[in-house]
């Protein structure tokens, strides 16, 4: 996929250059390459073998039930739990051995932080961590409309608060590459629509986004690839259009819950 | 690795935890070893000097909560996840932590101690009370309080990494010291070595102090903090070792 060339250069992240000025991504290939990944539990298998990709400048929803292996195959492409089996690379590298890894992809899995800091410092520790200047976390904080709240404890923030927060610390080193496991999280309804714009604006802008979501109706409006997993597997990875071009009037919770193996009606 | 110990830094800076625990036992040792300073009662020969500085032990015990902090606090808030997303290589970031524990705590205790022998020398002074320490054994005091403090908190970051539960940690450590150690010192032999090997032991060793147990088994200075730094190396690698497995919150 090449990125699209966007005349959006206002909005939310007016900090990063416009989409023509953006460098290429690193790699030709995809952005997130993930292998017969495979990850076992004790007994339990949590992911039993997920493949899929990610691409540039396309927002891809990563969709399936409740323990289906979703957050855990988020964590093994980030490197924080060792895979059994499988591969996963980011611009074509393991996570883990990126040369500089907030650089290359930011990731939302927690809405963290510690109730004792304020939000100010929590952006400032990770961006010392990162070897970012710490002065970005105040254009961070405004770009994830928080400004008001920078100098609170983030222990005084809503859970929305605490996920905006958590987006700001995954956009800290302007990746090309974002991972947001359930980001729409305690967003109220203007939260959402931000953030969907959000994720547009970064797409356009040639970025590949991974965003996980049980909310159907809202990745619908917003993904623009589907990858569905269920009880650790892969089921499906197709653009939204293919897929519901596949099935003639059902929408995309009539396929999902097809591919997922839930009938409709049935209790969940 | 610059990088890794400014925001060590910041981290421990930019919570009130550590300030109010710092201000807190300061107070406590200030105040402690004044009072018993001004109130002791003595008999000839045997100085209550060393006995009254070792309130200033307090400091070991508070450094070594606060390294136990630094680190189950991360997994409590689950803040180590961005920390590991930030920082993926994970002995590094543990190491970050220790060595910026180790600084705060070395500075802590030199400042404790000092406070504490700067205000029991001359208040037993005052009332004729001889110490029998020389400024030069001062000076030894105050220096084994920083070192043993820093050691102390190298330990707490050792032991946090290996209890992630932040209360199961606080509490096992408390137990070790309140509890475990002075009880095994009643029993004949392992009493003696408890005293000597225990951390408490060891720590009055290495601040040159009389605690309790009573510690007439203990190791000189330099060989107090040896064994206090062998301790800290043994928790470090082992936390250091079960920090590379999965994070999965």
């Amino acid at each position: 996929m090449t990125p699209t060339t966007s005349t959006q250069d206002s909005g939310p992240v007016a900090r990063h250059a416009p989409a023509a000025a953006r460098r290429p991504p690193a790699t030709a290939g995809p952005a997130i390459q993930v292998a017969g990944l495979r990850k076992k539990f004790g007994r339990v298998i949590a992911v039993e073998n997920v493949s899929f990709t990610v691409s540039y400048g396309r927002i891809t929803g990563f969709l399936g039930p409740n323990g289906a292996g979703k957050t855990t195959t988020l964590r093994m492409i980030l490197g924080l739990i060792r895979p059994d089996a499988g591969t996963a690379v980011i611009a074509g590298t393991p996570y883990p051995e990126l040369a500089s890894p907030a650089r290359t992809a930011g990731a939302l899995l927690e809405a963290a932080a510690h109730p004792g800091r304020t939000g100010r410092d929590h952006l400032r520790v990770l961006a010392a961590a990162a070897g970012l200047p710490g002065q970005q976390a105040d254009q961070l904080l405004d770009q994830v409309g928080l400004s008001h709240a920078a100098g609170q404890r983030a222990g005084r923030y809503s859970l929305g608060m605490r996920q905006r927060l958590a987006l700001a610390a995954a956009l800290l080193g302007d990746p090309e590459v974002l991972i947001l496991d359930e980001p729409a999280n305690g967003l109220d309804p203007q939260g959402i629509r931000w953030l969907r714009d959000l994720l547009r604006t970064l797409a356009a802008d040639g970025r590949a986004v991974l965003v996980s979501s049980h909310i159907l109706a809202e990745a619908a409006q917003t993904v623009d690839d589907i990858v569905v997993i269920s009880r650790g597997r892969t089921v499906a990875q197709a653009p939204l259009t293919d897929l519901l071009a596949t099935r003639p009037g059902a929408t995309l919770e009539d396929i999902y819950l097809e591919l997922t193996g839930t009938p409709q009606g049935a209790p969940s | 690795m610059t990088r890794l110990l400014h925001a060590e830094a910041l981290r421990l800076a930019t919570t009130r935890t550590y300030w109010l625990l710092a201000a807190g036992a300061t107070a406590l040792i200030a105040g402690g070893t004044a009072a018993t300073a001004v109130a002791t009662g003595f008999t000839p020969n045997i100085s209550p000097a060393r006995s009254v500085l070792a309130i200033a032990g307090l400091a070991q015990t508070v450094a070594l909560l606060a390294g136990v902090l630094a680190v189950t606090g991360e997994f409590r808030h689950k803040t180590i996840t961005p920390a590991v997303l930030i920082t993926p290589r994970r002995t590094p970031l543990l190491g970050a932590k220790l060595l910026t524990l180790a600084a705060a705590g070395l500075l802590f205790g030199l400042a404790t101690t000092g406070i504490a022998t700067v205000l029991t020398l001359p208040l037993l002074a005052a009332r004729h009370i001889p110490t029998g320490i020389t400024s030069l054994g001062a000076a030894a005091i105050i220096i084994g309080g920083g070192i043993a403090t820093a050691l102390s908190a190298a330990i707490g970051v050792g032991v946090g990494a290996i209890i992630r539960n932040q209360t199961g940690a606080i509490i096992a450590v408390l137990a070790l010291l309140y509890i475990a150690e002075p009880l095994l010192g009643f029993i004949p032999h392992l009493g003696t070595a408890t005293e000597r090997y225990g951390l408490g032991g060891l720590a009055a060793a290495t601040t040159q102090t009389i605690g309790f147990p009573a510690g007439t088994h203990l190791l000189a200075q330099p060989a107090g903090a040896l064994v206090l730094a062998g301790y800290a190396t043994i928790a470090l690698l082992a936390g250091a070792a079960l920090l590379r497995g999965d994070i999965t919150t």
